[in-house]
Order: C-alpha cells, then sequence, then structure tokens
C-alpha cells in the first residue's frame, strides 16, 4: 500500500473513513432513493478531508457501499488520470484498502465526476456521480421549500418555459451539460453535469446510478431499467453533441471528445475523453 | 441462566454489515429476485437469520422500530435493544421500520406511514417474514429495476397483499417499501413496483 504520511496511520481509520452510524444512516437514505428514483433524498453530510464541490458527496456514496472485493474506478471528465480521480482513488485504497483499476471492465463500482464511461455498464456495476447541484430548479427557484413542493405537484413548468426561451432565442436548447431529465416519469432531476451526449446511457441502463451531493446533502438515485428521458418538445426533439472529428489517437468515430490546442499557432486535435476506452481501442489494435 | 444470554450479532461488524446492505441494495434495485442473505448463526426465534441481519444492517439510534405481536417478545426485543440501540415504538407510524413475522395476520399498508408529498422518504420501511419466497401464487412485477417483467411467488401472504399493493403503488411517490425474506435469501419490493395478479 502507498502512504505519503510520515507517521504510521494504519489501523487508523474506520474501514471506508467514514464511522459505522454515519454509513448505515447513508445506506438507508441510498435506499430510499432507489425506492423513489429521481427524487432527493436529505442526508446529514459529514465533513471529509477533501473540500466540498470536489465530490465529498460522491466520496460518502461510496465509503458507504464499497467492501473488500469491489473494485473501484474513479474518474474525474471521463480521465483516470487527473487529479481528482487519483486522489480519490488512493484515498480508498489506503482507508480501505480495496483494489483499483483503470479498466471500466473491471470495475464493480465506479466512482465519476461528469462523464459515463463509453464502455456500456453491466447489471454487477455501480455508478456514483459526484454532483455540485442535485436541485435542477435551482437556477430558477433559490428557495429550497418552494422548490420541494414544484416536485411535490410535479409542476415542472419552469423548465419548459427555460427550454422554450432558448429555442426561441438561439433557435436551440443551448445546455450542454447538466440537461434536465425526468426519472421514471415522476420526478425532474439533474443528472449532474454530465455532457448531455451522455444522457442516453442514463435511459434503461443496465447498471444502478447513485448520485451523491456533499455541499447540498442529498443523495438520489437511477435504478437498472429506469426510464430517463431527457426533456424536450415534439417539435424539437433532444439531440446530442455531433462530432464532425474522430479520437487522433484510437480512431474512435463514437465517443465523446475533447478538444486540446497543440501549440501557440491555434493546431488543434480531438481526443476521447474517456482514457480508459481510448486506451483499451489502442491495446486492441496493437495486439491484432 | 443461559436462556437469559443475549445472543451474538454479526462476527464481524463491519465488513457483514456492509456485504448485507449491498445484498439489499442489489434486492431493492431489482425487485421481484431474491438475494442470498446469510443472517447471524444465531437470530433470537422467532426471527429468521436474514430477518436479523437486515435489522442489525439498516436500525441504530436513529431508526425507530415497530415489531408486530408475533415478534414482540422478551428475546427479540432485548436482541435488538443490545445490538442496536434502536427506540421500540409501539405505533405503527411512527416507525421508520417495522418488522414482522406473522405476514397472515399484519396490520393493512394503511397503517404505516406512506411518508409526506414534501418528504416521500418519511415513510416506513416494512420487513417481512414469510415462509417461503417460492411456491406460491405467483404474480407478475414490472417497474425501475426490472427489464420487462418478473414473476415472484411467495408463499404465506394474506390474500388482500397484491390488491392492496396496488394501492400502495398507486400512492406513488408516496406509500410504503418493503423487503421480505425467508430463511435463504431477500426481495425487494419498492413502491415503484407495479404488480399484476395473472
Amino acid at each position: 500500500m502507498e502512504t505519503d504520511f510520515t507517521f504510521d496511520d494504519s489501523g487508523v481509520y474506520s474501514f471506508a473513513y467514514l464511522d459505522e452510524m454515519t454509513k448505515r444512516m447513508i445506506r438507508r437514505a441510498i435506499l430510499k432513493a432507489v425506492a423513489v428514483p429521481g427524487y432527493q433524498v436529505p442526508f446529514g453530510s459529514r465533513e471529509m478531508p477533501l473540500p466540498p464541490g470536489w465530490g465529498t458527496g460522491g466520496l460518502q456514496v461510496t465509503a458507504s457501499i464499497l467492501g473488500r472485493d469491489d473494485v473501484l474506478k474513479v474518474i474525474d471528465q471521463g480521465a483516470d488520470d487527473t487529479t481528482n480521480a487519483v486522489s480519490i482513488r488512493r484515498f480508498f485504497a489506503h482507508v480501505a484498502d480495496v483494489a483499483t483499476t483503470e479498466r471500466t471492465g473491471d470495475a464493480t463500482v465506479i466512482q465519476t465526476r461528469h462523464r459515463i464511461p463509453e464502455r456500456p455498464l453491466t447489471e454487477d456495476q455501480i455508478i456514483v456521480f459526484q454532483v455540485p447541484q442535485p436541485e435542477a430548479l435551482r437556477r430558477f427557484i433559490p428557495h429550497e421549500a418552494v422548490a420541494r413542493k414544484l416536485h411535490a405537484f410535479g409542476r415542472y413548468g419552469i423548465m419548459y418555459v427555460r427550454l422554450y426561451e432558448d429555442i426561441s432565442r438561439l433557435g436551440h436548447v443551448a445546455m450542454s451539460a447538466d440537461y434536465p431529465v425526468m426519472v421514471n416519469g415522476r420526478y425532474l432531476a439533474s443528472p449532474s453535469p454530465i455532457p448531455k451526449f451522455d444522457n442516453p446511457k442514463l435511459h434503461r441502463s443496465r447498471a444502478l446510478a447513485l448520485f451523491g451531493a456533499g455541499r447540498e446533502r442529498r443523495i438520489h438515485a437511477i435504478p437498472p431499467f429506469t426510464d430517463v428521458k431527457s426533456l424536450d418538445f415534439a417539435d424539437h426533439p433532444f439531440t446530442v453533441q455531433h462530432f464532425e472529428a474522430c479520437c487522433s489517437l484510437c480512431g474512435a468515430q463514437d465517443s465523446y471528445l475533447d478538444e486540446i490546442l497543440l501549440d501557440d499557432r491555434g493546431t488543434r486535435a480531438f481526443v476521447c475523453s474517456d482514457t480508459a476506452y481510448c486506451a483499451e481501442r489502442r491495446d486492441e489494435r496493437t495486439a491484432s | 441462566m443461559t436462556a437469559d444470554l443475549i445472543p451474538p450479532a454479526f462476527r464481524d461488524p463491519v465488513h457483514d454489515a456492509q456485504s448485507a446492505f449491498r445484498r439489499l441494495l442489489k434486492a431493492l434495485s431489482r425487485p421481484g429476485t431474491p438475494v442470498s442473505f446469510p443472517g447471524p448463526a444465531q437470530p433470537p426465534q422467532p426471527m429468521s437469520g436474514p430477518l436479523a441481519a437486515i435489522a442489525l444492517t439498516l436500525i441504530d439510534p436513529d431508526c425507530s422500530i415497530w415489531l408486530d405481536p408475533a415478534l414482540s417478545r422478551d428475546s427479540v426485543r432485548r436482541y435488538l435493544h443490545f445490538h442496536t440501540n434502536a427506540p421500540q415504538v409501539s405505533d405503527p407510524r411512527a416507525a421508520t421500520c417495522a418488522l414482522i413475522g406473522d405476514v397472515g395476520r399484519m396490520p393493512g399498508f394503511g397503517s404505516f406511514h406512506p411518508g409526506v408529498a414534501t418528504y416521500p422518504d418519511r415513510s416506513t420501511t416494512l420487513l417481512l417474514q414469510v415462509p417461503s419466497l417460492a411456491g406460491g401464487p405467483v404474480v407478475r412485477l414490472s417497474g425501475p429495476g426490472i427489464e420487462t417483467t418478473t414473476s415472484f411467488a411467495p408463499r404465506g401472504l394474506p390474500d388482500w397483499f397484491w390488491p392492496s399493493w396496488r394501492e400502495n403503488a398507486a400512492r406513488y411517490p408516496l406509500g410504503v417499501d418493503i423487503f421480505l425474506t425467508d430463511d435463504l435469501a431477500v426481495v425487494g419490493l419498492p413502491r415503484s413496483t407495479k404488480a399484476e395478479e395473472p
């Protein structure tokens, strides 16, 4: 086990950092969230050794579900090797002694910030999202009690008005991430700021999706095989981003691409945002 | 003297509870599909091992419980008090979790808390011990967590159970959630699941 600390802290932490009573509280909240897909269950968020906004909600959900036999993958904007992903992966390798992986297919629990892996998830996987703002209505309804009533009555007209205003001014809905979805035909939910490219992957996914918002103290869930509909209008159907380019490393045409600047003269290239998917495709190519 | 001893709970409280929770999570996110569920070696009579394991996994001082008359015995009360320290209430509506040992005589779903419109999570979760999760009349389940439909045939449920469950599902997002157990496994029945008797 790798450690940066100069003192020996083995055995100092509870398994997976959180104490048992906190885990039980979060576990009860997760079960309620699964029973009412899309509804945001309040929970008593704890202080974590990470600032709020860096994935404390996802961290607490992962800590409450993680066991010794799990294989953990952590991604940040699709990448396994960025600061947030590396820190969280090392945190759990340290406090829970779990195996970690970068291969999507090998993972049993995937904690993610703002992406869903390109490789389709399976029944045996759980994907945990880090959520900055779980309330899809918050931009128009700053008052928590009012937003809660709108959810209770299922009154989501204001969100359609927002989409309509975009269409009337710009001709299309100008939301490329955090695109609102209707879960199980009842609750309006924020899918966390995943690109809308990933929204269709939530619809009847084979894997359980759990969403943890640490600062906002909410957990919501999308069980497997649950209808998840991105809001749209009959004459303006929901569409995902389309890329003219393909990945310059692996040649993928079906993945979500990041644009990178290569030099000072503005030369650009596109690469897969999902680094594990890209690496696996390149490995397969060299193998064959 | 030995009759007064409280049987032990999980051998490894941290990891056994984690493993039990993951099985509960799997059961609730795949309604109607039995998930094998090992319990502590010596549950207090008449609790089954899986029922005791669910209680030890979910219940603590923040989670009030209600016991049906079949479970309302000293042995069970002392076991749960010692291992979980959960408040035991006499009003089923006030309970976060209701443990039911004799489903044939259980009170109707209306006796439990369905949650409120703004907080549907404040509902009661029912933990039912049934004679067997298979071999009874078949119902067809559908809803979130189920790819198309799945059939489920628990034994020992009262006649009013499935008609009443349809009313519970019709109140969605309010309603109670249920875990059913026999001696081996657990089945989740969240309020989002619809049941049809063929």
